[in-house]
């Protein structure tokens, strides 16, 4: 029940209702006067032509009537009236007198009865001492009921003619104006009934129209008004409700369209302006929050009235609290505050200030105050944005620290360091160069004549710099070389130059020179104790070897002294054999120990390594043919030509002569394939190295056998091998500032490579060794041993 | 009838050696200078005993050792291990022991270390035959 009271107060408050109920009420009362005047008109009209009907009746009455009252023939007269009087339209009719007695009637019992002329019917042309003369047709007429239904009365009266008061009977005078009156009633039954449908109609049909007029207004109205007002009025509300994804759709054009699209275009503007302002606000809110400043405002009392993060962060102040309270932990307002001046003259201001963080450190920070007005120009507020400038400050104590700690630093160091100016001009001579070179710092600095003192590659490095000149390599990489004191000491040293540049051009130069005397000398004695110890492991390999060597010697001894004994010459003779066998394996012992052991120099010489290869590969074609072996040359023509290769060349010969006998023994030990051959290889990398390569595709290496091959005395080949012959190759090859490494596969065959530097002629002082210029061949002991006795020397 | 004894070395003057002084006092001998041949020695000569060197190439002494154990014709045959040196190479005798420990392989009956001393190794031999 309050629901549909609800709803009919919704209805009653739409448009669209009011609207059909005003156009409904009105058309109605249009309607009703339209009816009104329509059933007026007609019934007026219809009553018009009654009386002109029941006038021209009484005037045909009066012509019939006439002829018989001339003859003065009251029977025939009679019976004219009585006749007219039967017709069921007439009510009744009679003809009064002169003196209003009724002479003739439909009803002959009236006939001589007389009315009062001031009776209602005579009073329209009797008026009181007024003499009757003629009267409007309408005055003559009136209605009245008889029984049920009405009844026109009309009067109409007789005039005196000529041949009246002419006539025989002489009854009327001449002076006569009117010899009497008819009295006719009309019954107005039938146009009574006629009049009644003919409303009934006009109602009827105005009734159906006036409903279909309104529903199809109604219709037009809930269509055309009513819905896209109601939508207009259900977006307007959620745009008031703060959502402005609505959008109205209309499909009326005029002026509702013309609503809904201006409508449309007022959301759009609005939530375009929303969305503006919400970033607007988000940026500036973050503005106020992330700007790496400190922003507050404060108000008259010097309270904070907001903060951002970081002065939050910073001194944790709350808002409420004073200004000074929160930034120096005073308690009365600064001496020399500058937020005055914004508060009184309403400008800006700002200067430098050292406050307290919250932790007690210093916050140096730059503070600009500027005034915050209302509408009236009143300066309520004050914002201080604050730049933290605590990095400035440290960062120039900083620098001040760092200068001290580096002039200390070269001042200093053990280094000897010495930089000039851009115009070679030495401005840093620290003590530890002083004490290298010898002079007195105070006679260096500010000198330019630099070749007083200093080595060559310094002071080219200066005149680089000095000139302008770019040199390739404005670092130069550390060096050795040697300098002469003022005293005349030479100094080993190593030397390292740079250009000092600052952005776009040279500032100058700086050496650094570090002196080895001592260096040099701790060099020497670990060398010294290396060699001691390796000889260690030496002792304990020598022993096994010795052992092993020994019991083959005993065996020996037992085995003669056992055929000996029993007779037996073919015992003697492997017991024997055993005894010299054993015999031989310690002269190679002794023969690798001695090379092992023996502190020589390198001999370099140029050397064609193509020739120095194809010696070793020649010197093992024989044994490798007896073994089916092939031996391959991948010769590089180009090595030793581009640069020229300075080589030990003994030293390198034995290296190779190794490697092939390994590979030999490699390739003999192998039953599983049919066919071996050794790859002899040599190259020259682009920086001028020598590669020699030793491939064979023999029995290849297990992973225990590549972990120890470089192991003094490990030998896979039982008592043919002593153990030293790669720990041999090894050492040569370091001698010669090279490496060896190798790469292996069990079952399928084993890669030595040998990187040479190419090396430097020797000088001549350093040739101490005759043997340095006998020519490299197979004589070398060490080359020869492995080809014979014991198959090789390679240690594995 | 003498005892019939299987000697396994690469090293052919221990395996003379050895050979002599088995046959002087008394012994059959057997030869064979890798695990590969002493494999095929041992099944077919059905030794008393067998001395194996521990390093030989091919096979050495410990695969074949490994490989009697695991045999069921083999496994009961007594054998004499001949080792190296330990002080350099320790891997020989010590990861010897404890590879047969971890492994839960049965000990060899005697070992005997180079420098082989003639007496003591009858000694071992001796024992190891329970004579």
């Amino acid at each position: 029940m309050r629901k549909l009271a609800e709803r009919l107060g919704v209805l009653s408050r739409s448009l669209g209702v009011r609207i059909a109920f005003s156009v409904g009420l009105i058309l109605w009362i249009s309607y009703v006067i339209f009816i009104y005047l329509m059933v007026d008109l007609h019934q007026s009209f219809y009553f018009d032509q009654i009386i002109r009907e029941a006038e021209r009746f009484s005037a045909a009455v009066i012509n019939a009537a006439n002829h018989s009252m001339l003859q003065d023939d009251r029977a025939a007269t009679r019976s004219i009236i009585r006749d007219i009087g039967t017709h069921p339209e007439i009510s009744n009719i009679r003809v009064y007198d002169h003196e209003g007695a009724i002479k003739f009637s439909n009803e002959p019992a009236e006939v001589g009865t007389k009315v009062d002329k001031k009776a209602e019917a005579c009073f329209a042309c009797h008026t009181e001492d007024k003499a009757f003369w003629k009267v409007h047709t309408e005055e003559r007429t009136r209605i009245h009921y008889h029984g049920d239904h009405r009844v026109l009365g009309m009067i109409t009266p007789i005039y005196n003619k000529e041949t009246c008061y002419t006539a025989s009977c002489h009854f009327h005078t001449a002076d006569q104006k009117v010899l009497g009156v008819l009295d006719m009633g009309m019954s107005l039954k039938s146009f009574d009934a006629h009049v009644r449908s003919l409303v009934l109609e006009i109602v009827l049909f105005g009734t159906v129209t006036f409903i279909a007029v309104l529903a199809t207004i109604g219709v037009y109205i809930v269509i055309r008004v009513h819905r896209p007002v109601s939508r207009l009025r259900d977006a307007t509300k959620k745009i008031a409700a703060g959502d402005l994804t609505q959008k109205v759709t209309v499909d009326a054009t005029g002026q509702l369209g013309e609503l809904a699209q201006a409508f449309n275009i007022m959301r759009d503007q609005i939530r375009r302006r929303t969305q503006e302002l919400i970033r607007s606000r988000w940026e500036y809110k973050n503005l106020f929050e992330q700007v790496p400043c400190f922003i507050c405002v404060i108000d008259r009392n010097f309270e904070i009235v907001q903060q951002n993060s970081y002065m939050r962060d910073l001194f944790k102040g709350t808002v409420g609290m004073k200004c000074y309270e929160v930034f120096k932990k005073r308690t009365a307002k600064c001496e020399d505050c500058h937020v005055d001046v914004t508060f009184e003259q309403g400008r800006f201001s700002g200067r430098e200030h050292c406050g307290l963080t919250v932790a007690g450190e210093e916050a140096n920070y730059s503070s600009y105050t500027m005034p915050v007005v209302n509408e009236k120009g009143q300066v309520l507020y004050a914002m201080i944005i604050a730049v933290d400038i605590g990095d400035r400050v440290r960062l120039e104590r900083a620098l001040a620290a760092s200068k001290d700690f580096q002039s200390n630093l070269i001042e200093n160091s053990i280094h000897g360091i010495v930089a000039t100016d851009e115009h070679g001009r030495v401005n840093t001579y620290n003590l530890a160069a002083e004490k290298i070179f010898g002079y007195p710092a105070r006679d260096v600095i500010g000198d330019s004549d630099l070749h007083k003192y200093f080595p060559k590659p310094f002071v080219e490095t200066v005149l680089a710099s000095y000139l302008g000149r770019a040199i390739n390599e404005p670092r130069m990489v550390a060096q050795e070389t040697v300098i002469t004191s003022k005293d005349g000491e030479t100094i080993p040293v190593r030397f390292s130059g740079f250009i000092l540049f600052a952005p776009g051009k040279t500032v100058g130069a700086v050496g650094f020179f570090q002196d080895l005397r001592t260096f040099k000398q701790l060099e020497r004695e670990k060398q010294a104790s290396d060699r001691l110890a390796v000889v260690g492991q030496t002792v304990a390999g020598l022993a096994h070897g010795i052992k092993n060597i020994l019991t083959g010697l005993e065996g020996g001894v037992y085995v003669v002294e056992t055929a000996l004994e029993d007779h037996d010459d073919q015992l003697l003779q492997r017991g024997w054999k055993m005894i010299h066998n054993n015999i031989g394996r310690i002269s190679v012992l002794v023969k690798d120990l001695l090379g092992y052991s023996k502190e020589r120099q390198p001999e370099y010489k140029e050397t064609d390594p193509n020739l120095l290869a194809e010696e070793v590969c020649a010197l093992f074609e024989i044994k490798a043919q007896e073994k089916s072996i092939v031996i391959e040359r991948d010769f590089d023509p180009r090595a030793g030509k581009m640069f020229k290769i300075f080589l030990d060349q003994r030293g390198i010969h034995t290296c190779l002569s190794n490697l092939v006998a390994n590979a030999v023994d490699a390739c003999e030990s192998d039953t599983a394939k049919g066919e071996h051959r050794i790859i002899v290889r040599t190259a020259q990398d682009q920086e001028g190295n020598l590669i020699y390569e030793v491939t064979d595709n023999g029995v290849g290496m297990s992973q225990e056998t590549k972990r120890r091959i470089f192991s003094y005395f490990y030998s896979t080949k039982g008592s043919r091998g002593t153990g030293l012959g790669l720990l041999v190759t090894s050492k040569l090859v370091m001698e010669h500032g090279g490496r060896i490494s190798f790469r292996s596969e069990e079952g399928k065959g084993t890669t030595f490579t040998i990187v040479l530097p190419p090396g430097k002629a020797a000088k001549p002082e350093l040739r101490n060794d005759e043997t340095g210029s006998e020519p490299v061949r197979v004589s070398d002991n060490r080359g020869a041993a492995p080809v014979e006795a014991h198959g090789d020397s390679v240690g594995s | 009838m003498p005892k019939k004894i299987l000697i396994i070395d690469d090293e052919p003057d221990v395996v003379t050696f050895l050979g002599t002084l088995l046959r002087k006092n008394g012994y059959q001998v057997c030869e064979a200078c890798d695990g590969v041949e002493g494999m095929k020695k041992v099944l077919e000569e059905k030794p008393d005993l067998v001395c194996l060197d521990l390093l030989m190439p091919e096979k050495t002494g410990l695969k074949m050792y490994r490989e009697m154990r695991k045999d069921e014709h083999l496994q009961d045959v007594p054998v004499i291990m001949v080792t190296g040196i330990e002080a350099v190479d320790p891997w020989d005798f010590k990861g010897f022991k404890q590879f047969i420990h971890e492994r839960s392989i049965p000990a060899p009956q005697g070992y005997i270390e180079k420098p082989i001393d003639k007496d003591q190794f009858l000694k071992a031999v001796r024992e190891v035959l329970g004579e």
